[in-house]
């Protein structure tokens, strides 16, 4: 890659490295997995970078390798390496404004969910993408994102403490 | 409202602990990822790479970070299917029913299943045909051309035919009328595995076979212009949403699978089949599945029985191998589900594995003479079961859980 290239690609990680490991981690649950599956994507983006004529669907690449990655990576873990969600919890306590049950149990109840449902949650509700953007990143249908994201929160919303949230989502 | 929950995410993602990212590593490995690229296309030696592929060992581990250790493949029979319940498994959207005999054929034969859940079928009443599509407000239908052969998939939402001897049939599906694309060109209507399945208004699909060559003009035709664009010469191909995925040739041993996804970027990989001939390939937009038949050839031997179906991810790793050495009957494949079929045998019926969950079930214990290609499309299948004998069947459209 050219010189330019590749400084252009180094921008582009720094900026974006950060919110992408936060859809990781909603992906994963987990810090370390999420920063891992960063890394991969961001690989794969600088691989395709030559290759990506408008720079401006940067972003919408980089979720696609993001998402597949982290696909990809819950399907290669066994059951006895997922997460406890506690740990995760723990460290990522912080500052956030969400009491900690709340935030065990939607973080517990995304991992109940088919990965690609889950993707469908982070990529609509937390990425804000459209309907059409989320196809576009999982490489599918738009009716498939509507109902992959339906059975989705319905399954969230037999969860006590976003039930209420949930239905308004829905509503 | 989803202000609400977006919230909520972003409250649960906040607070990270270090990141121990580190972008030199990235653009080293990155670097590395680009050469090896260009020497495995260079010098040939993908075969190899691809062979240490298959065999769970990361082809850069020297140099590419697999933080989730090598791939697990899942070996399957027939046996590890479960048996799929109603209710629990799926729920049942419609029931339609057909019959072919020496008498001729009437009812409606499901072709496949748009993206929104439509279903499309071609409708026989006496000596007329007609395509017919079926919604939850009924079902609209339009004359059949006459030129008029299989269904290859939708394109934007639209079903997309072939036309013989060449070209392709669109059905404008919000006037009905009919739009041949590319009618002087002869595009191969018959191959296995749903090939045709576009993004951007483009279709792929494969030429003739190139006479003593095994292989074949693979195109991308943009079904505004008719404007086609060779893509390689290979053997099978399938398409879905951008990502294109073929064979490097046909009635013989797939050595090399190439990938090329949204952005023109391609990969190849050895998807280390062996001598098993390659019969078929599909694709999604996280999975490759390659088709190959396995028997021992001989003379009177149908190498288009597929008894292997290799599942990939799209690096090139393994995933699953499901197994039938008495060879599969028809086998079909959606965005989300690959069908089998068992004719004969101690496990007749019809069977799905899930792309996304892995999930295998047993669909059906029973099967039709009348199955053929149809597919479904997102969470919905479709499977045939027997209806009067051997001579009818009743197509289950069902929307999977």
């Amino acid at each position: 890659m050219r010189r330019r290239d590749e400084e252009e690609f180094a921008e582009f990680a720094a900026g974006a490295r950060e919110r992408l490991r936060r859809t990781a981690y909603l992906m994963s649950g987990d810090w370390e997995l999420a920063s891992d599956v960063v890394q991969e994507a961001l690989i794969r983006v600088y691989v395709a970078w030559p290759r990506i004529e408008s720079k401006g669907g940067l972003p919408a690449y980089a979720r696609r390798c993001l998402v597949n990655v982290a696909i990809d990576m819950s399907r290669r873990r066994s059951s006895t390496e997922l997460p406890s969600e506690l740990t995760a919890l723990d460290r990522a306590s912080g500052d956030a404004d969400l009491g900690v049950p709340a935030r065990e149990a939607l973080l517990a109840a995304l991992r109940e969910l088919a990965p690609r449902q889950r993707a469908c949650v982070v990529l609509r509700y937390f990425e804000d993408q459209s309907v059409r953007d989320t196809a576009a990143v999982l490489g599918c249908s738009e009716g498939t994102v509507k109902s992959q994201t339906a059975r989705a929160l319905d399954t969230l919303r037999e969860l006590t403490h976003i039930h209420d949230l949930v239905d308004e989502v829905t509503r | 409202m989803t202000d609400r929950l977006h919230t909520l995410l972003e409250d649960a993602s906040a607070g990270a602990p270090h990141d121990p990212f580190e972008l030199d590593s990235v653009i080293s490995t990155g670097r590395s990822r680009v050469r090896r690229r260009r020497a495995a296309t260079g010098l040939g030696v993908a075969a190899v790479l691809g062979l240490v592929a298959a065999l769970g060992v990361s082809a850069g581990s020297g140099e590419d970070p697999q933080p989730a250790g090598p791939p697990q493949v899942r070996g399957l029979t027939l046996d590890d299917a479960v048996p799929a319940e109603p209710g629990r498994d799926y729920e049942v959207l419609h029931e339609l029913t057909a019959h072919s005999s020496d008498a001729g054929m009437d009812g409606d034969f499901v072709r496949g299943v748009l993206p929104d859940g439509t279903v499309v079928v071609e409708r026989h009443r006496g000596a007329g045909r007609q395509v017919g599509l079926v919604g939850d407000e009924g079902t609209r239908t339009v004359d059949a051309p006459r030129s008029l052969v299989n269904y290859l998939g939708s394109a934007d939402g639209n079903p997309v035919f072939g036309a013989d001897p060449g070209g392709l049939w669109l059905l404008d599906r919000q006037a009905m009328l009919w739009r041949s694309v590319v009618g002087g060109l002869t595009v191969d209507v018959n191959q296995t595995v749903q090939p045709v399945l576009g993004s951007d208004g483009r279709v792929v699909v494969a030429g003739p076979e190139l006479a003593g060559s095994g292989t074949r003009e693979l195109l991308d035709i943009d079904l505004a212009t008719g404007t086609t664009d060779r893509i390689d010469e290979g053997g099978h191909v399938a398409s879905r949403n951008g990502l294109t995925a073929w064979t490097d040739a046909l009635h013989r041993p797939v050595d090399t699978v190439t990938l090329r996804d949204a952005v023109g970027q391609v990969r190849s990989f050895d998807p280390g089949t062996g001598d098993c001939v390659g019969t078929g390939i599909g694709v999604t937009s996280s999975r490759v599945v390659l088709m190959t038949s396995c028997q021992d050839l001989g003379e009177d031997d149908d190498t288009d029985v597929v008894t292997r179906i290799d599942v990939f991810d799209v690096t090139g790793d393994p995933v699953a191998r499901i197994v039938d050495d008495d060879g599969f009957g028809p086998v079909r494949m959606s965005d989300r589900f690959l069908t089998l079929t068992e004719w004969d045998g101690e496990r007749p019926g019809t069977y799905t594995y899930d792309l996304e969950t892995e999930e295998f079930l047993r669909v059906t214990d029973d099967m039709s003479g009348l199955a053929g290609s149809e597919t479904g499309s997102g969470d919905t299948l479709v499977w045939e079961e027997r209806l009067d004998g051997d001579t009818g069947a009743t197509y289950v459209v069902a929307r999977m859980r």
